[in-house]
């Protein structure tokens, strides 16, 4: 299964690659962040020590955990915000800890996390019109810096609010491309 | 050397009131002066309204998957929905555990992309690698302290005379460990955290979520 994180606020990039995912007969759930009451970590590090895989807040987040702690390969759709993703995003990016190994590994010589089943891949879409190429490097390389972080597979595409269906296929291409 | 007279705000973007990201922050409130304020602590606005009347803001923050934390982001985006930027400098300090600068560095490249779009001069930041190991313990305990003492400083006293600060001064500061030291932190950190889960009867390859 993909799953679908969107921050919908100012795009609708993401309700159209779940639908065109979907066309294609692929197992996918869309996940609308902007109606969701998620609140933003704490930082307390207790899901990876004395209640291991289980955060102490209780909200809207056990939904998108229990779903992504599932899937193959999950994306976040979110608009580009100074040269990463929305507040409302990045909120719930910050609340996967409990799915990750909390193990250290060394890969190329560095120290990295990884997530649980170690092959989920990560997307990142940012959708911003006129994004100016310094602001598209910046996403691109926090990007890879998750990727390396989390020790999985994954890449990250800046598009346009009303991107050509041409893209669109582009993307989910890639998507179904890197599942097989 | 002219004392620079500028208003100075330094504002803790670390839900933690005793944390790393705040010893820093008085570490250069020793030298500058000026008003901390702790963005986890009230409403945003509370932090706006400070923001608007400082000549000098200086953010530090923890990195959190690769940038700051998602509250910081939020400020941004009110920020540059009110009016502020002129004749503003902005600085930004980000601490992570990962002992590397490239892992936090997408933090201040934002900040920077934020003072460009909002008119504030960007005057440079301080990424620190292995910050989170102090847990808000002087930063004469770093593992790199001979290096990143003085450049921390060096970085402070930018602040004082209202300079730019340069990447190069928290680049040099800081050498990767070895491989052979990668090795023995990736196996004794791991060692520590399943005997730490082992305890409770759990073990890190344990799905979530991870019933008892």
């Amino acid at each position: 299964m993909i799953v679908f994180l969107s921050d919908g606020r100012e795009q609708e990039v993401g309700q159209r690659l779940y639908e065109e995912v979907t066309t294609r007969g692929v197992d996918a759930r869309y996940i609308s962040l902007e109606d969701k009451d998620i609140r933003p970590c704490l930082g307390c590090s207790s899901c990876s020590g004395s209640t291991f895989r289980r955060c102490v807040q209780k909200d809207g987040m056990e939904d998108v955990l229990h779903s992504v702690a599932d899937c193959d390969a999950w994306l976040i759709i979110t608009p580009v915000h100074f040269g990463g993703l929305s507040s409302t995003a990045k909120c719930v990016q910050e609340r996967m800890v409990p799915l990750g190994d909390p193990r250290y590994y060394v890969r190329k010589g560095e120290l990295v996390k990884g997530m649980g089943k170690g092959s989920q891949a990560f997307y990142l879409v940012g959708v911003k019109d006129h994004c100016s190429q310094k602001e598209k490097e910046v996403f691109h390389s926090l990007h890879r810096e998750n990727v390396r972080i989390m020790n999985c597979p994954g890449q990250a595409f800046v598009v346009e609010k009303q991107p050509e269906e041409e893209t669109i296929r582009k993307i989910v291409e890639v998507l179904l491309h890197d599942e097989k | 050397m002219t004392k620079n007279k500028e208003s100075l705000l330094l504002i803790n973007a670390s839900p933690r009131l005793k944390g790393t990201s705040v010893m820093l922050l008085h570490r250069i409130q020793r030298v500058t002066g000026g008003e901390l304020v702790h963005l986890y602590q009230g409403e945003i606005t509370a932090v706006l309204e400070k923001m608007k009347s400082a000549e000098k803001i200086v953010i530090s923050g923890p990195c959190y998957v690769n940038s700051y934390p998602s509250r910081v982001v939020h400020l941004l985006e009110e920020a540059k929905q009110s009016e502020m930027g002129e004749n503003q400098k902005l600085y930004g300090v980000i601490n992570g555990g990962m002992p590397y600068v490239h892992t936090h560095k997408s933090g201040i490249d934002s900040l920077e992309l934020f003072a460009e779009q909002c008119g504030f001069t960007w005057m440079g930041g301080f990424v620190l690698g292995g910050g989170a190991m102090l847990d808000g313990r002087a930063l004469e305990k770093h593992l790199s302290s001979k290096k990143v003492v003085p450049a921390f400083d060096a970085f402070t006293q930018h602040i004082l005379e209202g300079e730019p600060s340069p990447d190069v001064l928290y680049t040099q500061a800081q050498t990767p460990p070895g491989i052979v030291m990668t090795h023995v932190f990736a196996r004794l950190l791991s060692f520590l955290v399943t005997r730490k889960l082992k305890k409770q009867g759990l073990h890190p390859s344990d799905k979530y979520p991870c019933v008892r």
